[in-house]
C-alpha cells in the first residue's frame, strides 16, 4: 500500500499541472496609460488628400501615442458646412478606428467640395489641422424614394395643397440642402383645417407595383431628412403608408390595412436633422387587411403636413427620403 | 428582547445552586473586565491648536454565560454582555447584548453536532483567519493587549473565523487499508437578506480526511461562498466555490522526523444573471517538506507555492485588519483634522478596526507593514520559495524561529514587468531564568526582526517598483516578584519607498492603480507592571510613547504618550 500511495499522488499533482490553464494577461489598466506624459510615437497623417467615396474609397488617418489618449477628429465640408466627428479613447488611429468614408455626422450631407480636418489630443495642447476634397459622394444603400435633385417634383407623384395663404409647397434651391442642392419646401397658413399640404409617392412612380422592400418589418426603416425653421413651432409630419394585402394593385381602405407615423416639429431641433423609424412601430391607421405590418406590399406612401389651423403660419423642408434594410440610415 | 434575556439570565442563575446538586447540569461561567486609557497627544510638525491634546477613553464589561447541560450527549450555552463605557452613567452609555449562543452535542455517539455560534477553519486556502499584519513581528508584551482583542472578536480559536451557522461532524474507523475517515461539514450565514437588492448569502464546506497510516494522510476540501436565490428580489446570485486536495507523508524514525506536504486546488468566481459579471477561476499549489533533528529541537522547512492571480477564496483571502476603518482614539488630527492612518499603537489596543466577517472582495491593506503576502498564504499572484529554520532549546532557555521567503508576481500589474518580494525574519526567545539554577521566578526576553524589500524593475521610471520595509521589537518580562511582573519594550517600523496599491470593482477586477509613496518611523516603547491574582485574573499597568513621524508626507507627524490600564478576569 505505501508504494503506491507517493506514486499515486505524484501522478495526481502531475494531472493537475497539466490540466491548469491560467490566463497570463496583465492585471488592471496599463500604468503607462495612467501615468506617463503623453507624446506622440507617430505624428498625425492622412492617408489621401482626396476621396471618391461613390467609388468606395476611405480616407484613413494615422497617428501613434505612447498611452491611450482622449483624441477627436472633426472633418468639416467648408461649401455644405457638413460635419463628420470622429473620437475615440485609444493609443493609435488607424483604419480600425478613424476611417472616413464619406459619411455625416451633422446634416447637411457633404458635397463635391473641400473639407478641414482638425485634429485633437485632450492630454495635448496642439491643434492639427489638414485639409481633404471629396471627388466623389458616398452612396447610400436603400429604396430611395425622394431627394428632389431634378430640382422639380417627378410627375408621377401626386400631391394635394390647400388654398392657404402663403402656400409654398416647392422644389427648393439652397446649398445647405440636406443632400444635394434641391430639397422640398412645405409651408402656408391654412385657417380652417389641420392640413396644410401632402405629397404621395405611388409605387408606380418607381415603375414597381409595390415598394421593393423587405417582409420583415423589423428590417425595414424609413429615413428622412426634415429642416424645421427656427421659431416654427407648431408644425408635424404625418406619413402614411397604404398596403396592398390583396395583390389587386390598388389600395382599399376597407378590406386592407394602412399604418402611419407622427412626428412633430417641436421634436427636433432647428436645422437639418435625419428621422429613423423602423416600419415595425408604425401604428395601425386602419386595420382591415391582413393585419400584418408588410413592408413588400407597400403601394403608396404619403407626407402630409399639418398644423393646428389656430396656430398660423407652419413650414418644414424635406429631403432625402429613403427606406433602408437591416439598419437606419447612416447618412 | 433585553426583557427576555435579563428574565433567562435570572432564571438560570436561580437554577444554580439547584443544578449543581443536580450533578453541575447548570453553571455559570464568564468573564470581567476593565480597559482604561489616558492619552495624551502632541502635533510635531507645528502647534496643534485643533486636536485635543487629552483624551481619556475606556471601558467595564462583563460576559455572563449559562452552560446548560441537559443530559450527557446536550450542551447549550448562552452569554450576554454588560458594557458601560467610559463616561457612561446611570444606564446612559451602557450596551446590553447576547454574545454568542450555540448547543452542541453527539448524536447516537457518533456525530458531533453545534447550532448557533460556531469557530470555524478548514485549510490555509480555504477557511482561516490569517495572522494580522506583522503579527509575527510584534510580540505582545506578555499578552495584555492581545488577549483583549482576541477575546472580543473571537479571533483566540486556533485561526478559525467566528461565524453563525451549524457545523457536523464524525468519523469512521478502519481494521485494513485505511485507518480512519474523518467528515465535517458546515453552513454559516454571512449576509443577511434585505428582501430586496440583498440575498442571504452563505457559506458551505467541509472536508474528508482520510488517515491512511501513521506515515500517510490525505484531505479533500471544499468551501462555497454563494447567494441563495428567492430570499431577495435581486435574481443575481453569487457563486465561489473552492475545492482543495491536500496531503501530509511522515517518516518518524528515532532522532529525525521528515514530512512531505502540501495543498492544491482551484477557485472559481460567477455571479449569475449578471451580464456584466466575468466567470473567472484559477488554481494554487503549495508543496512542503520539512525535516526535524529531534535531539536539537530543530527544523528545517521549504515550501514552494504557486497561487493564481484569480485564485479567489473569500474564506482564506478576507483581512482580520481593515485599513478603510478610521481608528477610534483621535481618528481625525492636526489643524487640518485629517484622518489618522491606522498607525501599531492602533494595532495593539483598537479592536473596531479588526474585521469579524468574511468579505468577497480583497481588502484594502498598507503595503508598509507587509506587502509580500497581505492576505495570507492565499494571497494571489505570487510564486516562490519560502524556507523556516527552528530550533527551540530541549531546556527551553531560548528558541529561534527564522523565515525567509522570495516571491513574485505571476502576472504583471499594469505592466509586463513583474513585482518581487523578498523578506525576512527572525524571532529569537530567552527564558533566562532557565539558565540561572538558583532563580525561581520567569525572566523572558524577546526579539524579532523583519525586513521586506518589493521591486519592480522597469525601463519605464513609473513602473518602477521599490519599498523598503523593517520593522524590530525587543521586549523584556521579568518576575520582580511573586505573580508580579516587570514589563518593557522597545518597537520600530520603517518604510520608504514607493509602491502602488490596487482598486479593484466587486469582481475582483484591478480597475485602476493609486501612487503609494511610504515614508514613514513609528516607534513604541512601553513600560509598566503586570500583576497575576490568579490564573485567571491579572491587572496591568503600563505606560507608552508612541511617535509616528513621516519625514516628507503630507501627513502630520505626532506622538502619543499613553497609560492603560487593564485588568481581566475570567471565571
Amino acid at each position: 500500500m505505501k508504494k503506491i500511495i507517493i506514486p499515486f499522488t505524484l501522478i495526481a499533482l502531475t494531472l493537475f499541472g497539466i490540466s491548469c490553464e491560467r490566463d497570463t494577461l496583465d492585471e488592471g489598466p496599463q500604468l503607462v496609460d495612467l501615468f506617463a506624459d503623453f507624446t506622440f510615437v507617430e505624428g498625425f497623417s492622412v492617408s489621401q488628400k482626396s476621396a471618391d467615396f461613390a467609388a468606395g474609397e476611405d480616407i484613413v488617418f494615422n497617428a501613434k501615442f505612447n498611452k491611450l489618449a482622449s483624441w477627436k477628429i472633426t472633418i468639416t465640408g467648408l461649401t455644405s458646412g457638413s460635419e463628420k466627428v470622429i473620437e475615440g479613447v485609444t493609443n493609435e488611429l488607424n483604419s480600425s478606428n478613424a476611417k472616413w468614408g464619406g459619411s455625416t455626422t451633422k446634416l447637411p450631407l457633404f458635397k463635391l467640395e473641400d473639407c478641414a480636418v482638425d485634429f485633437w489630443v485632450l492630454e495635448d495642447s496642439t491643434h492639427y489641422y489638414d485639409t481633404v476634397s471629396i471627388t466623389g459622394t458616398k452612396v447610400n444603400d436603400g429604396f430611395l424614394i425622394a431627394d428632389f435633385e431634378s430640382g422639380q417634383l417627378d410627375p408621377n407623384w401626386t400631391g394635394f395643397v390647400q388654398s392657404g395663404a402663403n402656400m409654398s409647397f416647392v422644389v427648393s434651391s439652397d446649398t445647405t440642402a440636406a443632400q444635394g442642392d434641391f430639397y422640398y419646401d412645405m409651408g402656408g397658413a391654412v385657417g380652417w383645417d389641420y392640413l396644410i399640404g401632402l405629397i404621395d409617392f405611388p409605387a408606380s412612380a418607381y415603375g414597381v407595383t409595390t415598394y421593393p422592400l423587405s417582409d420583415n418589418a423589423d428590417n425595414v426603416y424609413f429615413n428622412a431628412m426634415i429642416y424645421n425653421p427656427v421659431g416654427i413651432t407648431n408644425g408635424f409630419f404625418v406619413v402614411q403608408f397604404q398596403e396592398d394585402d390583396n395583390g389587386d394593385g390598388k389600395f382599399t381602405a376597407s378590406n386592407e390595412d394602412g399604418y402611419q407615423f407622427e412626428i412633430g416639429t417641436t421634436e427636433l431641433k432647428p436645422g437639418w436633422q435625419l428621422i429613423s423609424v423602423p416600419y415595425s412601430t408604425m401604428v395601425v391607421e386602419n386595420q382591415n387587411g391582413n393585419k400584418t405590418l408588410n413592408p413588400d406590399k407597400i403601394l403608396q406612401m404619403s407626407v402630409l403636413f399639418l398644423a393646428d389651423p389656430t396656430s398660423g403660419y407652419s413650414q418644414a423642408y424635406l429631403d432625402y427620403v429613403i427606406f433602408t434594410e437591416n439598419r437606419p440610415l447612416n447618412p | 428582547m433585553k426583557k427576555i434575556l435579563v428574565i433567562l439570565i435570572t432564571i438560570a442563575l436561580t437554577q444554580t445552586s439547584f443544578g449543581q446538586s443536580q450533578g453541575k447540569r447548570i453553571w455559570l461561567s464568564g468573564a470581567a473586565r476593565n480597559v482604561l486609557f489616558f492619552d495624551q497627544y502632541e502635533g510635531l510638525n507645528q502647534a496643534d491648536t485643533m486636536t485635543s491634546p487629552r483624551l481619556n477613553s475606556g471601558h467595564t464589561m462583563v460576559d455572563l454565560a449559562a452552560n446548560i447541560q441537559p443530559n450527557s450527549s446536550t450542551f447549550i450555552h448562552g452569554m450576554v454582555r454588560i458594557r458601560n463605557d467610559y463616561g457612561g452613567f446611570w444606564g446612559a452609555g451602557v450596551t446590553f447584548d447576547v454574545r454568542q449562543m450555540y448547543l452542541k452535542g453527539i448524536i447516537a455517539n457518533t456525530v458531533r453536532y453545534q447550532i448557533g455560534d460556531i469557530n470555524y477553519k478548514l485549510t490555509p486556502y480555504t477557511l482561516i483567519n490569517p495572522k494580522h499584519d506583522l503579527e509575527d513581528i510584534f510580540l505582545d508584551y506578555s499578552n495584555v493587549f492581545t488577549e483583549v482583542i482576541d477575546y472580543d472578536l473571537f479571533y483566540n480559536f486556533n485561526n478559525a473565523w467566528r461565524q453563525q451557522g451549524a457545523a457536523v461532524d464524525f468519523g469512521l474507523e478502519f481494521s485494513q487499508y485505511v485507518s480512519e475517515l474523518k467528515f465535517n461539514g458546515f453552513i454559516s450565514r454571512q449576509n443577511p437578506s434585505n428582501f430586496t437588492t440583498t440575498n442571504d448569502r452563505l457559506l458551505a464546506g467541509g472536508n474528508i480526511t482520510m488517515v491512511q497510516s501513521k506515515y500517510a494522510e490525505f484531505g479533500l476540501n471544499y468551501i462555497n461562498m454563494f447567494d441563495l436565490l428567492g430570499t431577495a428580489d435581486d435574481s443575481m446570485q453569487l457563486q465561489n466555490p473552492v475545492i482543495t486536495g491536500s496531503f501530509n507523508f511522515k517518516m518518524d524514525e528515532d532522532d529525525y522526523l521528515a514530512e512531505l506536504f502540501g495543498e492544491l486546488g482551484n477557485s472559481k468566481t460567477l455571479v449569475n444573471n449578471d451580464t456584466l459579471a466575468p466567470e473567472i477561476s484559477d488554481y494554487f499549489y503549495d508543496l512542503g517538506a520539512k525535516g526535524t533533528y529531534k535531539p536539537m529541537g530543530a527544523s528545517v522547512q521549504v515550501n514552494y507555492k504557486n497561487v493564481g492571480p484569480k485564485f479567489f477564496s473569500p474564506g482564506a483571502q478576507t483581512r482580520r485588519l481593515d485599513y478603510n476603518r478610521v481608528p477610534l482614539g483621535y481618528g481625525r488630527y492636526g489643524n487640518l483634522q485629517s484622518t489618522r492612518a491606522i498607525g501599531l499603537m492602533d494595532m495593539l489596543r483598537d479592536a473596531s478596526i479588526y474585521n469579524t466577517s468574511l468579505s468577497t472582495g480583497l481588502g484594502a491593506f498598507n503595503p508598509s507593514y507587509g506587502n509580500a503576502t497581505p492576505y495570507g498564504d492565499a494571497t494571489p499572484n505570487r510564486r516562490g520559495v519560502v524556507v523556516k529554520v527552528a530550533q527551540q532549546d530541549e531546556k527551553e532557555r531560548w528558541n529561534v524561529d527564522l523565515e525567509t521567503g522570495s516571491l513574485s508576481e505571476i502576472v504583471g500589474q499594469g505592466t509586463a514587468n513583474l513585482r518581487s518580494f523578498n523578506y525576512f525574519n527572525a524571532r529569537v526567545g530567552l527564558n533566562v531564568d532557565k539558565f540561572l539554577s538558583n532563580w525561581k521566578k520567569s525572566i523572558n526576553i524577546n526579539g524579532s526582526f523583519w525586513s521586506e524589500q518589493t521591486t519592480r524593475n522597469s525601463n519605464l521610471e513609473f513602473e518602477k517598483v521599490n519599498l523598503s520595509n523593517m520593522a524590530m521589537d525587543v521586549n523584556l518580562d521579568f518576575e520582580f516578584i511573586e505573580n508580579g511582573f516587570l514589563l518593557a519594550g522597545y518597537r520600530m517600523l520603517t518604510s520608504e519607498g514607493n509602491e502602488y496599491t490596487s482598486i479593484r470593482n466587486n469582481y475582483n477586477e484591478v480597475t485602476f492603480f493609486t501612487p503609494f509613496v511610504s515614508d514613514v518611523n513609528e516607534t513604541l516603547l512601553m513600560l509598566g507592571g503586570r500583576f497575576e491574582f490568579s490564573e485567571k485574573s491579572t491587572l496591568s499597568l503600563i505606560w507608552s510613547d508612541y511617535q509616528s513621524d513621516y519625514p516628507t508626507d503630507l501627513r502630520e507627524s505626532y506622538r502619543m504618550n499613553s497609560m492603560s490600564i487593564i485588568f481581566n478576569m475570567k471565571f
